[in-house]
């Protein structure tokens, strides 16, 4: 299962992609970097162990990599890496030998700034999200708004057409995490619902 | 003789109690109907004759040497839904859990190979633990059995399945082989490896619910074709799709009322497609617009939305439709959208219902997901199932017909036999920006490249993006008035009735699956 956060480190805000795979062998000298992970989202975005912490620090790693300065560098999906990542992770050696690890502490350290996504209900809300990578057009709600399931928040422009972008659940608004202008890739989140 | 009688009373009585009045009186408290509940709302009121009530296990094994099981846990028979025979199992959760062993397996054999023979329908109503682990091997040939038969049933009777309990394990293998599966909300389950499995080999934690629940089904796996929010209005929704359908695969549907006028023009065609390309509508408006009554039964509704199929009527006469929907994914043709629509156009080729297209699609959907999870050989099957199609088929171009894409949707080429196109329609190879990427080459002298691409843009735009470039070569058969596509399309599917292709002998296709 995939969760999506995104993470603001100095300023420029990246959406970071973190793969679960579920309860890994704890290695030593894991245990607080995976606390750190998940401590800060409230226990549900990061639930993992330590594998799951090594791979936040490779998710960073990712994104520091791109260079895309807006919220669409999505770090890149989990192929090849994960699985390295955690096995590292497993044998005990340190995040910060993982070969890409090697931002490993600051990523945790961001996660407040996380944001639930992927519709999954998570803290205060569930996450409308990009079904296409696209150009929002028009945002057409506003933080505190009720919405009704089925309501457009939002018009995406991908793919020559204006696509309306529709809650698939009721309730308020909770953030509008994009604005009238702003590039998204697939799945970000757009809004979220409470 | 009388005394007789009386004894054979009240055998039966006994067996159709299943699993005794106490499991019965559970099923009530959960608000679930028992298995012969479910046939009686299934039929036509006290049409069904139930066969095989006195068949029982012959499992020796593991304590079954005492074990009564009424009826075999599974009540098979036949009857009339609207007047027309059909053919039907329910399994019986109160009788060892619905858990099917040799003799359950033979009685559902024996009502497929009934159905079969007789070419009517046959509906199966899945609760069931699983295989009947006391009868061993034996169980496992029955399902194996089930399966062959399923197989062999294939585009010769509608078979359709309706999931009312757990339906795991190998056991799903047969709603999967048929033509359409129902589930109900909270209380219908399939999956290969249920949640406990899940839990132990790979850690992941789920439910029942979400893993394979409706929604999981309708929604996200796209294995459930419809899904209901309780039993009776599930049984009802089988009675409705059944009127849609022929008996066979030679005999035809029954015709529907006749109270919408072929005739029938219709203004509201005129402003339900923005002449805007970029702008997004429901496509289902359209087709309401056009079929018989506004009566239409989507097929799948809640999955690979951005293709929309399901049977209506036009003339009278069922006949499948499909249709890009441009308000989701913009009406691309993805992995998902190719594989919904190939199955249906199958399903309408193989019980002879013409299949009526409606085009408007950008493309195909790019990205490294579709490509990765192999766009090649699912969008394949789309190409491959128009091709393979010999019913009547029929076109509207409403919008965008884009290279691939525009050969894909029943295009000429593919062997569709009659097209027409809204003065809307923008058939090509491709659209002008991108024709302009590669074709145009502003010169040294060019004093303005940006005006210049603008200009040779809107020139491309006027020549090509129209229906009158693919009207000049033929290949679509008339640009006509929005408001004509009923009655044109009516006298176009009457003048199709008497249609005959052949294609060459063989054992079968390799589809590419």
């Amino acid at each position: 299962m995939t969760r999506r956060f995104r993470v603001t480190i100095g300023g420029v805000t990246y959406n970071v992609d973190v793969e679960e795979l579920g309860q890994a062998a704890p290695g030593p000298g894991q245990a607080g970097a995976a606390q750190a992970a998940a401590g800060p989202a409230g226990g549900a975005a990061v639930s993992a162990g330590p594998a799951a912490a090594a791979q936040v620090g490779t998710a960073a790693h990712g994104a520091f990599a791109s260079t895309a300065p807006a919220g669409t560098a999505s770090a890149a999906a989990f192929g090849p890496a994960a699985p390295a990542a955690a096995g590292i992770a497993g044998n005990g050696a340190a995040p910060a030998t993982a070969p890409a690890g090697s931002f490993p502490a600051q990523a945790p350290s961001a996660a407040p700034a996380a944001t639930p996504a992927s519709g999954s209900p998570v803290g205060e809300g569930q996450a409308v999200c990009a079904p296409l990578p696209g150009m929002i057009v028009d945002v057409k709600v506003t933080v505190g708004q009720q919405v009704a399931a089925g309501d457009v928040v939002a018009v995406l422009e991908a793919m020559k057409m204006e696509n309306d972008i529709t809650s698939p659940y009721a309730g308020t608004v909770k953030q509008v995490l994009v604005s009238k202008g702003a590039s998204v890739s697939m799945n970000d989140p757009l809004v979220v619902i409470g | 003789m009388e005394d007789l009688v009386a004894e054979l009373g009240a055998r039966e009585a006994r067996l159709r109690l299943g699993g005794g009045e106490k499991a019965l009186a559970k099923r009530k408290e959960q608000g679930r109907l028992t298995a012969r509940e479910r046939l009686d709302l299934l039929f036509d009121s006290g049409s069904f004759v139930e066969i095989d009530l006195h068949v029982r296990h012959r499992g020796t094994e593991l304590g079954m040497a005492e074990r009564e099981t009424p009826a075999e846990g599974v009540v098979t028979g036949f009857g009339t839904i609207d007047g027309r025979t059909v053919y039907a199992f329910s399994q019986d959760f109160t009788v060892m859990g619905g858990s099917l062993g040799e003799m359950h397996a033979r009685k559902i054999v024996k009502v497929q190979e009934m159905a079969l023979k007789a070419g009517c329908p046959i509906v199966g109503i899945q609760d069931s633990g699983g295989a009947r682990i006391q009868e061993h091997i034996d169980a496992l040939n029955g399902y194996g059995r089930i399966f062959f038969n399923n197989t062999l049933a294939s585009g010769v009777i509608p078979q359709i399945s309706v999931i009312m309990g757990p339906c795991a394990g190998g056991a799903v293998y047969s709603p999967g082989l048929t033509d359409f599966i129902f589930m109900v909300d909270k209380t219908s389950y399939m999956y290969i490896t249920g949640p406990e499995v899940i839990k132990a080999v790979t850690g992941e934690t789920t439910t029942h619910e979400a893993l394979g629940g409706a929604q999981a089904h309708a929604e996200r796996s796209g294995v459930a074709h419809f899904r209901a929010p309780d039993e009776p209005s599930c049984l009802a929704a089988v009675r409705r799709l059944l009127s849609f359908l022929p008996p066979n695969n030679v005999d035809d549907a029954p015709p529907g009322p006749a109270a919408d006028p072929v005739w029938r023009a219709e203004e509201r065609l005129l402003h339900i497609v923005p002449e805007n390309p970029n702008k997004p509508y429901d496509v289902r408006e359209v087709i309401g617009a056009v079929v018989d009554g506004g009566d239409f039964l989507e097929v799948q509704p809640g999955w690979a939305m951005n293709m929309v199929v399901g049977f209506a009527r036009l003339d009278g006469r069922t006949v499948g439709i499909v249709a890009n929907q441009a308000r989701v994914l913009a009406g691309c043709i993805d992995i998902n959208a190719s594989d919904k629509a190939a199955r249906f156009i199958r399903f309408c080729d193989a019980f002879n219902i013409p299949v009526i297209t409606f085009v408007d699609t950008p493309g195909y959907l790019p990205g490294t997901a579709q490509e990765y999870g192999g766009i090649i050989r699912h969008g394949a099957k789309l190409l491959y199932a128009y091709c393979e199609a010999t019913v009547p088929k029929l076109v509207v171009v409403l919008r965008k017909a884009y290279g691939g894409a525009y050969l894909a949707m029943s295009s000429q080429s593919l062997g569709a036999d009659f097209t027409v196109a809204w003065p809307t329609a923008e058939i090509a190879v491709m659209g002008a920006d991108g024709a302009a990427n590669v074709l145009f080459k502003p010169g040294p002298e060019t004093e303005d490249p940006q005006s210049a691409r603008a200009e040779w843009i809107a020139r491309y735009k006027e020549k090509f993006n129209t229906p009158y470039n693919a009207a000049g070569r033929g290949f679509v058969e008339a640009v006509i008035d929005p408001r004509q596509t009923r009655p044109l399309l009516a006298q176009a599917l009457r003048a199709l009735g008497t249609k005959r292709e052949s294609r060459p002998a063989k054992k079968h296709g390799n589809f590419p699956v």
